[in-house]
C-alpha cells in the first residue's frame, strides 16, 4: 500500500445530511444495497441512528455488523491501524467486499480530535481503494464549521449532498497527511540532548523522566512517552543522519519531545500511520509512536527531518 | 616503564560480549579482589554461568566476593551458577601443566553450561599458579594465544588476572599482547540485571531496550533450550521498547509443545505493546500474569 494516486480509485463518500430522517434513510439504503449484494456491512453509528437503520431496513438488516460509534472514534489512530490488520486479513482470506457506513458525531471535537480524525479518513482513502472498500461517512451538516467542512472535502473523494454524489472539488488527502508541520518551533528555552549511538538512549530516558516527573509526568503517561521517544530516536540514528538531536520543552500544557535528524525523512508520507504487516521492525518506531503519544506529528525540517511527542502536563 | 598491557586496548568488563579474553594486572590485593568482583557480577547479572579459578578455598573465595558486595553469591554458588575452584583442584600440582588437558576441561565445561541452559560461561583465574617459572613464559604466552581462540569458539568471556608483583614487568608485557583486552571497571552499573533462580525461575531487572535485547534473547533462548517452562519476574523492569518486548514474543512463539514461557507482574507499558503489536496472542505458551 503507497500513497500513490488514491483519489481515483476510492470509493470513499461524505453524506452532508440536513435532517435525521436524511440520515437514516441515506444509510440504511447504502448498507441495505449492500446487504443485497452480499457484501460484509458495518454501520458505526450512535444507538438512535442504528435502531432507526434497522427498522428502516426491516428483515435484511439481520446481516448488518453494528459498531458503536463514539468507541470506535475514542482512538482514531488505533482505529486506523485495526482498519488495516482487518483488511489484510480479509484480502488472506477471500473475504466479500466491505461496506462500511460510519455516523460522525463531531461535537465537542477539540482541534486534535479533529485532526486524528481527518487524518484516519486521509490515510482510509489509500486501504479503501486498494480494496474495493465501499465507505459512506455521514456528518451533519448543520454542524460543520467552514474549516471541518474544508478538512471533510479534502478527505473524501465524493460528496453527497441533496440530490446524489459529486467530486468534492477539493479532494487532497495526501495534503492532509502532510499537514503534520505544527506552527511553533522550540522553545527558546528548550533543552538540548545530543544522540549518537543506541548506548545514549538509557541516558536519553533517565534525563527525560527526570524532567517529566518534574512537571508532574509520572506513570502510565510517562512510560508510553519514554516507549515512544525511545523507538522514535532509535529510528533517527538507524535510518536518519547525524547529528541527531533531541529538544525538549513545554508548551501549551504539554511536554514536547522533539527528535531531529539531517536526513531526508520519510519516503512515503503513510509511514508511521499503518501497522508496518509482517515481521520487520522498520517503520514500526514511527507507528507505535503514534499509537502511544496524545499527539505525535513527523515534519521536514529544512534541511533535515523532526518527529515531534507531546504528552499533555497534569491538571491544565 | 610502561604499564603493562599498554598496547591492549582497554576494555569495560561490564561490556565484554561473548569471545572476549581479557587479562589484568592488580597491583594489590585489594585491586585484584574489586576487578574480581566487577567480572563475576558481569556474569551473574547476564545469567551466565561464572567459573572463577583462585588459590582460595570457595568459602574464602564466596567471602571475598560478599566483602566486595556482589549480590546473590550465595544462591548462585548453591545453585551451581557460581563455580569457585582452587588452581590445586583444577591443575594438579605446581609445575605440571598439559595445555591439552586444560582446553579439555574448560570444553567440558562449557558443554556442561550449555546443557545446564546457560548463555555461556565467564571464565576467571587468578594466575599466580604459573608464576615464578612454574610454567616457562613461552608456554604461557602460547596457552594465553590458544586460549583466545578458544574463548571466541566457546562463546565465553575469559579474564586472567596476573599479579603485577609476583610475575614482574617482563613477563606481565608478555602476556598481555595474546588477550584481546585490558580490565577495565568503568564503574557503570549493569543496564538490565537478569537473575537466575532456582527452577527456570528468573528476575529481570532494568531497562531493556534494543542496546541489549540480544543478551536477554541470549539467556532465555539458552534456558529455553533445555526443553523446561521458565518463569520471568519483570516487577523490577523499568523500561522495555519494541526490541525487548520482540524478545519475549519471539521466544514464546519459538517453544516446544507443552514448554510455557511466563511472564509474571508485567507493567502496563509491556502489555500494551504486546496488544498494539498484536502479539498478546500466542495461547497458553506466553502468560503474560
Amino acid at each position: 500500500v503507497t500513497s500513490a494516486d488514491p483519489a481515483a480509485l476510492s470509493h470513499h463518500r461524505a453524506l452532508l445530511y440536513a435532517s435525521r430522517d436524511e440520515l437514516v434513510v441515506r444509510i440504511g439504503d447504502f448498507v441495505g444495497e449492500g446487504l443485497q449484494a452480499g457484501d460484509e456491512t458495518v454501520l458505526t453509528a450512535t444507538p438512535a441512528t442504528a435502531a432507526g437503520v434497522r427498522e428502516h431496513l426491516g428483515d435484511a438488516s439481520r446481516r448488518l455488523i453494528v459498531a458503536h460509534t463514539e468507541a470506535a472514534y475514542a482512538d482514531p489512530m488505533r482505529m486506523l491501524s485495526d482498519l488495516a490488520v482487518r483488511l489484510n486479513g480479509r484480502r488472506e482470506a477471500g473475504a466479500p467486499r466491505l461496506r462500511l457506513a460510519t455516523e460522525l458525531v463531531t461535537d465537542g471535537w477539540t482541534r486534535q480530535k479533529t485532526r486524528a480524525v481527518m487524518q484516519f479518513e486521509a490515510v482510509a482513502n489509500v486501504l479503501y481503494a486498494a480494496e474495493s472498500v465501499e465507505a459512506l461517512c455521514a456528518f451533519d451538516a448543520s454542524a460543520l464549521g467552514g474549516d471541518l467542512l474544508h478538512d471533510v472535502r479534502r478527505t473524501h473523494p465524493l460528496i453527497v449532498e441533496g440530490d446524489g454524489d459529486a467530486p468534492s472539488g477539493a479532494f487532497d488527502a495526501t495534503a492532509e497527511l502532510l499537514a503534520e508541520r505544527p506552527a511553533t518551533g522550540p522553545a527558546l528555552d528548550a533543552l538540548r540532548f545530543p544522540i549518537q549511538a543506541e548506548a545514549d538512549l538509557r541516558p536519553l530516558r533517565a534525563y527525560v523522566r527526570a524532567e517529566a516527573q518534574y512537571q508532574g509526568v509520572g506513570g502510565e503517561s510517562l512510560d508510553r512517552l519514554l516507549v515512544a521517544l525511545s523507538e522514535v530516536a532509535l529510528n533517527a540514528l538507524r535510518h536518519g543522519r547525524p547529528p541527531q538531536t533531541v529538544l525538549i520543552w513545554t508548551s501549551r500544557g504539554a511536554l514536547v519531545c522533539e527528535v531531529r535528524d539531517a536526513g531526508p525523512g520519510l519516503p512515503d508520507p503513510l509511514t508511521g500511520f499503518l501497522p508496518p504487516l509482517g515481521d520487520r521492525d522498520d517503520g514500526r518506531g514511527l507507528w507505535l509512536a503514534r499509537q502511544l503519544c496524545d499527539v505525535m506529528r513527523a515534519y521536514p525540517l529544512d534541511p533535515g527531518f523532526a518527529v515531534r511527542l507531546e504528552t499533555a502536563l497534569p491538571g491544565r | 616503564m610502561p604499564t603493562p598491557g599498554h598496547e591492549t586496548p582497554a576494555r569495560a568488563m561490564q561490556l565484554a560480549t561473548p569471545g572476549e579474553h581479557l587479562c589484568s594486572f592488580p597491583r594489590t590485593d585489594a585491586e585484584r579482589r574489586r576487578i574480581a568482583a566487577v567480572f563475576v557480577r558481569a556474569g551473574l547479572t547476564a545469567a551466565r554461568k561464572v567459573l572463577y579459578l583462585s588459590d582460595h578455598s570457595s568459602e574464602a573465595m564466596l567471602a571475598i566476593l560478599r566483602g566486595e558486595g556482589v549480590d546473590g553469591v550465595d544462591d548462585a554458588h548453591r545453585s551451581g551458577q557460581l563455580l569457585l575452584m582452587d588452581f590445586a583442584s583444577r591443575y594438579g600440582p605446581r609445575g605440571v601443566f598439559s595445555a591439552e588437558s586444560a582446553e579439555g576441561d574448560y570444553r567440558a565445561a562449557a558443554a556442561v553450561a550449555r546443557d545446564e541452559g546457560y548463555p555461556g560461561l565467564h571464565i576467571a583465574g587468578e594466575m599466580d599458579w604459573f608464576a615464578r617459572g612454574a610454567v616457562p613464559l613461552e608456554e604461557l604466552v602460547a596457552w594465553e594465544r590458544g586460549c583466545t581462540a578458544l574463548t571466541a569458539d566457546l562463546g565465553a568471556v575469559g579474564l586472567c588476572q596476573y599479579d603485577r608483583a609476583l610475575f614482574g614487568p617482563a613477563a606481565c608485557a608478555a602476556v598481555a599482547p595474546p588477550h584481546t583486552g585490558v580490565a577495565e571497571d568503568d564503574g557503570s552499573s549493569p543496564m538490565a540485571v537478569l537473575t537466575r533462580g532456582p527452577a527456570g525461575r528468573f528476575s529481570l531487572a532494568g531497562e531493556v531496550d534494543a542496546s541489549n535485547a540480544a543478551a536477554l534473547a541470549r539467556a532465555l533462548r539458552a534456558r529455553l533450550r533445555t526443553g523446561e517452562s521458565v518463569e520471568l519476574d519483570v516487577t523490577g523492569l523499568e523500561f522495555a521498547d519494541l526490541a525487548a518486548v520482540r524478545v519475549l514474543r519471539n521466544c514464546a512463539r519459538d517453544l516446544a509443545p507443552g514448554q510455557r514461557l511466563v511472564i509474571r507482574k508485567a507493567p502496563e507499558h509491556v502489555r500494551r505493546l504486546l496488544d498494539l503489536m498484536g502479539w498478546g496472542d500466542l495461547g497458553a505458551r506466553l502468560e503474560v500474569l
